[in-house]
């Protein structure tokens, strides 16, 4: 009897150290082994991915000899998913060259990589060519009214625009404009609150080749050229987009012909006549191009929007002007009648430079004018380029275990980085 | 003495199960250290990548800053002035291979230092690693026997390095760090080819000679000497096509008179274009790594210069362009053809004419 219950407590002591080793093995180095194993399945994972990516990096495109690095920074910079790189080499497309070789690395429909494009916005300078003859009185104190808080609010909302208004010399004052219509109104820079966004200066102070000839403060040809050539206050920037903002309501160098014989008028029916004034327009038109400047030419309302025929005009269509000291209530007849050379002249000019005429006399806003113009030539930028199956990643994030990685891309543009986004799942 | 003879073997049994564990426990630690160990070597592993990709990255900013200081010096005529002189007077003042050299090394160094303070902006630093700007950028050519040749096929990549500096530290999730140049390969770039084989052609005083032969074979025509002298110009713009003439043609050359007078010819040669001998050292050849604080264009000299009085028909101050389509360069600049601009005044003297059979 004594003998069994040693036996069983010999047993139960047994039974009791192996479980206790067992315990002691299960909770000291075997559930770590575990841990271990699934850190490291996870790790080999996520490395796998990672080295999928860097050797997607480190590829190279075999048309133009550029890393794939290379390519996802340029694209970020010119915020387009193709890239063209002369006629040597033509255009690559970057999600493409991307698929195909993540197809290979991850599976095809497994993977999704996005790349957001940072926000490059490019400077925008304008130039505006104001004619200061008497009928633009009325078109410079709106200019004057619009542009500061337009500037203004374009900044607020990241556009990094600036503006240089340069007025052509010369001018007769006039009167019944501004905030005191019996005083003269005289075009001048006094009228615009400057401020490191919006400056302004006379252009006879520019020093340039092309000097205003016919009526210089309506030379607005020669004067496009001058301040082009001499660039904006600030000056040129290297990559900002280029506008000039011509304002008138005649042709370059006026629209009168036949002065010298005393016998003034339009003559849009001999443009034969008008070839100074051509040549004004397409010197501006050179200088422009060879700049790589847009042109948006503004035409004021030279009379045919209040008379649309030019003759028997009402009293309200006269602009008032003062000519040595003496006023007058006048309907300028002449450039009234030039209307329509003066739109053919502006819609030269903008279309040779790849820009856009805007008629103030046919009820355009001088405002929403403005701000077309900002958004032409704003360039078009897509948000990111992606690649793979972004249906797949958005179910797959909802059910699977996904792994990320995420790499820096230094963009094209000096300092600025972006981020490669890619994600692969089983 | 049954119990007892149990209780033996159970004791026994007792002593073997513990000998087991200790031998398995001793197994499993020693297993468990590599475990460990491997645990440990993870963040390390992170770290090296982290390293490997700053490193790659930080290349790929020294090409992007290389090709941008390319499509700037080019544009400069060869130099950092805003303006280089190819021929002052007539007499051809090229700028010299090691000023370009420098001049692409400094401004390249330039754009390279923007990149470097962008690092603190950007995902980079929140990934833990730093890096301390390179001060040198070495710029390595295929050299004039390569590039000087008709066609551009050896010459339209360069070298560049990055040196004396550099120092690359990963602190998340463990410290790495790494010291060590970069080297990078610019491809699709011909602007040595254009330069070697436009300083071959300065040298020879070609254009000069396109010049006065043009004058020549229009000396008895009824144009003005101004339209003459245009005339002229044009023809060494053609010439300037002809020297990179390629199948299709990618090389375009424009101009533009900034100055032309044949009353007084001396208004348009009194442009300081003359240069003294450039003498700095290059940061990656000597020790000397004065480049970046040195302006070589301070040295720009001018001088009064005399048309040659009686033979002088004109002076003409005229800036080149010569456009290369072939490749859209990647820089700070956007996607460009590269473009050389450069400024040559000459003095057109008077020729004698062709005898008329």
């Amino acid at each position: 009897m004594k003998g069994q219950i040693f036996e069983v407590m010999g047993f139960v002591m047994l039974a009791i150290a192996i479980i206790a080793v067992i315990i002691l093995l299960r909770t000291t180095s075997i559930g770590s082994f575990g841990k271990t194993i699934l850190t490291l399945a996870e790790r080999h994972e996520r490395e796998g991915v990672s080295a999928g990516a860097n050797a997607l990096f480190s590829m190279t495109e075999s048309k133009s000899g550029k890393s794939l690095q290379e390519l996802v920074g340029i694209a970020a910079y010119i915020g387009n998913d193709t890239i063209d790189f002369g006629p040597s080499i033509s255009y690559v497309d970057v999600p493409q060259e991307i698929t195909w070789r993540l197809d290979a690395l991850y599976g095809k429909d497994h993977w999704y990589m996005r790349v957001p494009y940072p926000k490059i916005e490019a400077a925008i300078q304008i130039i505006f060519i104001q004619d200061t003859s008497s009928s633009l009185c009325d078109d410079v104190e709106n200019l004057r009214k619009v542009l500061p808080g337009l500037i203004s609010d374009l900044r607020a909302a990241g556009k990094r625009v600036t503006a240089t208004i340069y007025l052509l010399e010369g001018g007769s004052p006039c009167c019944g404009i501004g905030s005191n219509p019996s005083q003269p109104y005289v075009i001048s820079c006094d009228k615009f609150p400057q401020s490191q966004y919006l400056r302004c200066s006379n252009i006879g102070g520019l020093q340039c080749e092309d000097k205003r000839r016919g009526d210089p403060s309506e030379d607005w040809g020669h004067g496009t050229a001058c301040a082009i050539e001499a660039g904006p206050i600030e000056g040129w920037q290297k990559f900002s987009v280029r506008v000039v903002i011509p304002i008138s309501d005649e042709v370059p160098e006026g629209s009168e012909c036949g002065l010298d014989t005393g016998n003034p008028r339009c003559c849009a029916s001999t443009p034969s006549s008008y070839v100074e004034q051509h040549n004004s327009l397409l010197r501006g038109i050179e200088v422009a191009k060879k700049n790589g400047v847009f042109a948006f030419p503004i035409k004021a309302d030279p009379g045919s929007g209040c008379c649309p025929s030019c003759s028997n005009c009402d009293a309200k269509c006269n602009i008032c002007v003062i000519w040595q000291g003496q006023t007058y209530h006048d309907f300028t007849q002449l450039q009234c009648q030039c209307s329509g050379l003066v739109t053919q002249y502006m819609t030269e000019m903008a279309t040779a430079t790849g820009g856009q005429m805007y008629d103030l006399s046919k009820g355009s806003d001088l405002a929403s004018a403005l701000k077309d113009v900002i958004e032409k030539v704003t360039p078009e930028r897509t948000g990111a380029l992606e690649a793979g199956n972004r249906a797949g990643y958005e179910i797959a994030q909802r059910t699977k275990n996904i792994r990320a990685v995420n790499f820096p891309v230094p963009v094209a543009v000096a300092g600025v980085y972006t981020t490669a986004n890619i994600y692969e799942w089983a | 003495m049954k119990g007892i003879a149990y209780a033996t073997i159970v004791i026994i049994a007792l002593i073997g199960v513990l000998m087991v564990s200790v031998w398995s426990y001793n197994n499993l630690s020693s297993g468990t250290q590599f475990a460990g160990t491997i645990s440990n070597v993870g963040p390390k592993d992170i770290a090296i990548t982290r390293l490997e990709t700053a490193k790659r990255f930080l290349s790929q900013d020294l090409s992007y800053s290389t090709q941008s200081a390319s499509l700037e010096v080019a544009a400069n005529g060869g130099s950092q002035a805003s303006r280089t002189f190819w021929y002052c007077n007539n007499e051809p003042v090229p700028p010299e291979s090691n000023e370009v050299h420098f001049s692409m090394s400094n401004t390249s160094n330039v754009y390279l230092q923007t990149y470097f303070k962008g690092l603190k902006d950007s995902q980079i630093a929140q990934l833990g690693v730093t890096a301390s700007p390179y001060q040198c950028n070495g710029i390595y050519d295929y050299g004039k026997d390569a590039c000087n040749q008709r066609s551009s096929q050896g010459c339209e990549s360069f070298k560049s390095t990055a040196t004396q500096g550099g120092v690359i530290t990963v602190t998340s999730p463990a410290s790495v760090t790494y010291s060590g140049d970069l080297a990078v390969d610019n491809t699709n770039n011909r602007f040595w080819w254009i330069y070697y084989r436009l300083y071959d052609d300065t040298k020879n005083n070609l254009p000069v000679r396109v010049i006065f032969s043009s004058i020549r074979d229009q000396c008895t025509s009824p144009t003005s000497m101004p339209q003459k002298i245009e005339v002229a110009i044009q023809n060494v713009c053609k010439h300037y096509e002809e020297l990179f003439k390629e199948d299709p043609q990618y090389v375009k050359c424009s101009y533009e008179i900034k100055c032309l007078d044949t009353a007084n010819p001396v208004a348009c040669l009194n442009t300081p274009c003359q240069k003294s001998t450039f003498a700095d050292n290059l940061c990656y050849e000597k020790t000397s790594a004065s480049g970046l604080k040195t302006n070589v264009f301070d040295s720009l000299g001018g001088k009064i210069v005399s048309a040659q009085t009686g033979s002088s028909l004109g002076g003409v101050l005229v800036n080149f362009k010569l456009t290369d389509n072939k490749f859209n360069i990647p820089s700070s600049k956007g996607l460009q053809p590269l473009v050389w601009s450069f400024w040559d005044s000459f003095d057109v003297t008077r020729q004698e004419c062709r005898p008329i059979d």
